[in-house]
């Protein structure tokens, strides 16, 4: 394991100093913050409407801007969500491919490091990354914290506020993964972005693919849909199916990955 | 080309083929043929690579990267496999935590109380087509309640347009949903049925289901009334036992000749188109028994004299003399009324949300009286009107146009009536209730396919019956919380988080890229 976290250090330190990563987190708090504002006006708006005329008077799915949780928070976490699966490929495809590239991984698989340490090296030092870029969204709700104000004194509820973060982290942690084992097969980083995306992108809307078929097989691919398992949590229900259904697509990418990586001494 | 060139492309396309089967048969195309087609296909060009290829495949180097490949392969599909397994488990005995502050997405205690009360397994089939609105929230709906009892509550969602045989036996439209909560096994099973719900009618509707079950209903006789088992040739009300008997009531005869009271298991009395007067003895068994807190269905006919006049005037409702006309909304008959005009009431909201014309052949009206004869504490209201247009005909024999002297403008056809009775001696139930239907025809057996009459039947029956105590939930919300910005706070807000916070970051990696360049 301590090899694991040194290369989890190395990756860190390498990552913050290249453009790639500033470029990535710029774009996740630019979007982010773009979406926050956005959402903030809106929120203004309808409640100024309701002040003005009543919430009888609005349309039934104007309910969610009574409560800044709900009407901002849990919107933009479902919209972080979305962003996450345009960053994330960028920050994973580097993992693998670029010492691919550079030829310096055939140097690392000589050297009495395994291939399990390597990977779990990897992945964390990747995990550090989306983490941190994900952590600067925290930012907004701690805003809204100051800024706005309920009954009981809280303007935010903390509890979903966070469980929707989770949520967040967590997806996040899925997309590195899987980012990791398509680094892992192939050199070209722009590749590698890509084929996470196209892997990604699909997964995310079986949802929609779901909601057209019958059962046995809608209840099946909505399981299987990470949208739906992120939706319960970021409105504030943790389920114990989400969190093993995450944590067996994390593992079962980085078992993936260990088998490519031990795969190079074949090739 | 050479044929082992040729063979290593078909053994790609067949791996491709024989991978994507899956993809065929459960997402683009549904049919089993063409995904086994596919599949043998597959198969069949794999096979001939490997035939092509074999000396390739058994030499030293191969056999090695063979080795690790079917060792790679056995770990991964013995994880997978454990790892689905997992997962099946998880989603079996899910547990799910509500962090809300309100539990917004958790069962009200009412309904975790209700489930914890049930004797019966309830089942609900939701006849709702998977691409509908509201199919997600149905099913999270129904998913909390199997959680909350697994042992009881179970659900099922069918394609309405896929089940042909359900869609004609609860004889949906084309593009209609329902939900139907049985009590029980099997197709006998007592059940109702729902538009789609939400947690306070899915909850009451298993309150309703359980409470019927211990209900008779009396069907009255000895005055020419229309009989719950039919002479040979003879009408009677057959399909309507059936229907109760279905939903978990206990229909049975009852002559009151000779007896002082209603029977104590009443849930309630029916009395479907008397044509001979009641004797002394009877009305007042029967005023003792709404005087207790009874229920009672009443159905009257044209040209008909039972002798109750002046206990329905008790509760408010006056029987009109004549047969109540309609020149506009007939059915081709000025007699045959036919009516979409529904009073505010319970029991013919449903009707009205599903745009239903109710029709009465023959039809007796109602004058409603809400002071000097009715008894205290009586509330009457009107359930049913004709249109504007009507008139009582007093000699429909001989005329089919309003005379001077007949009533004349929209006429009550359905009425209600309640009266509070905790305070009654003997006391059955805490509210009396009785509904009053002008025509008694639409019970028998040829008139009960028209669904439009059989709703409003069943819907008299179970406002009049079902006095159980219903729920009302709240619907669970989060706490309101506000936000007021100026102007100039927005402004600045905006400022901060969509220009000067993207900027800085870009700006702290573009000084660490260009330090790291000029070393």
């Amino acid at each position: 394991m301590r090899t694991a976290l040194a290369i989890a250090r190395k990756e860190l330190a390498v990552a913050f100093t290249t453009p790639w990563a500033y470029a990535a987190i710029t774009a996740m708090a630019a979007l982010s913050s773009f979406f926050f504002v956005s959402l903030l006006e809106q929120f203004q708006q309808v409640q100024s409407l309701a002040r003005e005329h009543g919430w009888s008077r609005l349309p039934p799915d104007s309910v969610v801007y009574r409560n800044l949780t709900d009407g901002v928070v849990v919107q933009l976490w479902g919209v972080v969500l979305i962003i996450t699966l345009f960053v994330a490929p960028f920050l994973s495809m580097r993992l693998f491919a670029e010492e691919k590239r550079q030829k310096t991984f055939a140097l690392l698989l000589t050297t009495p490091v395994r291939p399990v340490d390597i990977v779990l090296g990897k992945y964390l030092g990747g995990l550090g990354l989306i983490f941190v870029t994900l952590g600067l969204t925290l930012v907004f709700p701690v805003v809204l914290s100051v800024v706005g104000s309920g009954p009981s004194g809280s303007a935010l509820e903390w509890p979903t506020v966070l469980l929707g973060y989770g949520a967040v982290l967590l997806w996040g942690a899925t997309c590195m993964a899987v980012g990791l084992f398509i680094s892992a097969l192939t050199e070209s980083q722009v590749l590698a972005a890509f084929l996470t995306f196209t892997v990604l992108l699909p997964w995310m809307l079986l949802r929609g693919v779901a909601q057209s078929t019958a059962e046995p097989l809608r209840s099946f691919l909505s399981y299987l849909s990470f949208d739906t398992q992120l939706q319960g949590m970021i409105q504030g229900v943790l389920e114990a199916q989400a969190l093993v259904f995450f944590a067996s697509v994390i593992l079962f990418s980085l078992l993936l990955t260990h088998r490519a990586v031990e795969a190079q001494r074949y090739a | 080309m050479r044929a082992t060139h040729v063979t290593r492309v078909l053994g790609a396309f067949g791996l491709l083929l024989l991978l994507s089967s899956p993809f065929t048969l459960f997402l683009t195309s549904g049919s089993v043929a063409l995904a086994g087609g596919k599949a043998v296909l597959g198969a069949a060009m794999l096979a001939a690579y490997v035939v092509t290829h074999r000396r390739e495949l058994g030499r030293e180097g191969t056999r090695r990267t063979g080795r690790f490949l079917a060792s790679s392969v056995l770990t991964t599909l013995g994880v997978l496999g454990a790892l689905v397994a997992l997962n099946v488990l998880a989603f079996r005995k899910n547990q799910r935590w509500d962090l809300t502050r309100e539990r917004i997405f958790s069962l009200a205690p009412q309904t975790v109380q209700t489930l914890a009360g049930l004797k019966e397994k309830a089942h609900v089939l939701a006849l709702v087509p998977p691409t509908h609105a509201s199919y997600g929230e149905l099913e999270e709906l129904f998913r909390r309640y199997h959680e909350a009892a697994p042992e009881v509550f179970d659900y099922a969602f069918v394609d309405p347009r896929r089940e042909p045989s359900l869609t004609a036996k609860y004889q949906l439209k084309e593009g209609q949903t329902l939900v139907v909560v049985s009590r029980g096994e099997g197709d006998a099973a007592p059940h109702t049925t729902l538009p789609l719900p939400a947690e306070q009618e899915l909850t009451n509707a298993l309150i309703q289901l359980s409470a019927t079950g211990a209900q008779k209903v009396y069907f009255l006789e000895g005055h020419g009334e229309w009989p719950l088992e039919p002479p040979p040739g003879g009408d009677g009300l057959t399909e309507l036992r059936r229907q109760l008997q279905r939903e978990g009531y206990r229909p049975e005869p009852l002559n009151l000749l000779g007896r002082e009271e209603v029977p104590r298991d009443a849930g309630l009395v029916i009395i479907a188109g008397a044509k001979q007067d009641y004797s002394a003895p009877e009305v007042a068994a029967l005023r003792t028994y709404l005087g207790e807190g009874g229920r009672l269905l009443y159905f009257t006919d044209a040209n008909t004299d039972d002798g109750l006049g002046l206990f329905l005037a008790d509760y408010g409702v006056q029987v009109d003399e004549g047969v109540a006309a309609d020149p506009k909304f007939n059915s081709g008959n000025p007699f045959v009324l036919v009516s979409n005009f529904y009073g505010k009431h319970a029991i013919t909201r449903p009707l009205q949300e599903r745009g239903f014309n109710v029709q009465l052949p023959t039809a007796r009206s109602f004058t409603l009286i809400r002071e000097g004869f009715l008894l205290p504490g009586v509330t009457v209201e009107p359930v049913l009107f004709s249109s504007p247009y009507a008139w009582v005909e007093s000699r429909p024999l001989e005329d089919t146009t309003p005379s001077s002297g007949e009533k004349m403008g929209q006429l009550t056809l359905v009425a209600s009536a309640s009266r509070d009775t905790r305070a009654a001696e003997h006391k059955r139930f805490d509210e009396a209730r009785l509904v009053a239907v002008g025509e008694s025809e639409l019970l028998l057996d040829p008139n009960w396919r028209y669904e439009a009459n059989r709703n409003l039947v069943m819907n008299a029956l179970g406002w009049a019956s079902l006095q159980v105590e219903k729920i009302t939930l709240r619907p669970p919300d989060r706490e309101t919380s506000t936000l007021e910005l100026s102007e100039d706070q927005m402004r600045t807000l905006r400022f901060v988080s969509t220009d000067l916070f993207p900027l800085s970051l870009l700006g702290v990696g573009l000084a660490v890229w260009l330090s790291r360049r000029n070393r």
